[in-house]
């Protein structure tokens, strides 16, 4: 399972990207300027600045977790909408904002549940290690 | 594991020799606290200037520009930095955890995850500390040996 998640679901994931994100160039390129490519290079940019974000925030020393975790939330949640307002992602009804916001919550606390599993994987690693060290 | 003490009253200096088929994991690791043995860090507690044996260090941190060593009885003082520390206990059972801690990993009893990217280290004295993302590799690698 340890193996599936690093190589093969990274690797999988890193070949999906790259196939979409050349496509997209590729027709954009070629004049076939339908808005579907700009979506997943607008989809694109929205990602790198989240990363960006999470790399910055990962930097900063917070009194605490729920003040980091509530922050990162906050900024990532007006980069997404800053994002679908240029991007014209959808219009900015109460009930689009709602669904669409729902939505970024769900994807948001998925990415960061399975970061936490794999940081637990991590710990339960060193763990079996210092056991090792003190039979 | 046969244990012999010789007690020379005019030796010069402690000398320890093992004598083994193998040197395997534990013994290593034997041989990592007994290395750190031989390391004393210059710090100062209440004023006075003193060495304190490496070994006595649960860990080291800094804050605003100040390090501190921290032992069971004592928080010592260091003119050194966080950076000149580290690179000093290279070979011990010192590593760096966050921008600001170095923490002796003979005293640790646990790491459990935290939703922020963070590990908590349980140390056997019942503290605390968070070891930041960018040092879960190296402090992996330092309890691998």
């Amino acid at each position: 399972m340890n193996k599936l998640q690093h190589t093969l679901v990274s690797r999988a994931t890193l070949s999906f990207t790259l196939a979409v994100v050349f496509s997209a160039l590729y027709n954009l390129s070629t004049n076939h300027l339908q808005c579907d490519y700009l979506f997943l290079l607008e989809i694109l940019g929205l990602i790198v600045c989240l990363e960006l974000i999470d790399y910055v925030f990962n930097h900063i020393s917070f009194n605490s977790r729920i003040l980091y975790l509530c922050t990162e939330y906050a900024l990532m949640y007006v980069c997404f909408l800053i994002f679908s307002f240029i991007g014209h992602w959808f219009s900015f009804t109460s009930t689009n904002l709602i669904f669409f916001s729902s939505i970024f919550v769900i994807f948001f606390d998925l990415l960061h549940f399975y970061s936490y599993c794999l940081l637990k994987t991590e710990a339960n690693n060193i763990n079996n290690h210092l056991l090792k060290k003190k039979i | 594991m046969k244990l012999k003490i010789h007690q020379v009253p005019n030796a010069s200096e402690t000398e320890i020799v093992i004598n083994c088929q193998v040197v395997d994991e534990r013994l290593e690791q034997l041989i990592k606290y007994i290395t750190q043995y031989t390391y004393t860090l210059r710090a100062k507690k209440e004023g006075k200037f003193c060495f304190v044996p490496a070994e006595k260090i649960y860990y080291i941190d800094s804050v605003d520009s100040k390090t501190f060593l921290y032992s069971a009885e004592t928080v010592y003082n260091s003119a050194e930095s966080l950076i000149i520390l580290e690179n000093k206990l290279l070979d011990s059972t010192f590593v760096r955890i966050s921008k600001n801690c170095i923490l002796n990993i003979a005293y640790l009893e646990s790491v459990h995850a935290l939703w922020n990217h963070r590990l908590e280290a349980s140390l056997f004295t019942g503290e605390k500390l968070i070891v930041t993302r960018h040092y879960i590799e190296s402090l992996k690698a330092k309890i691998k040996g």
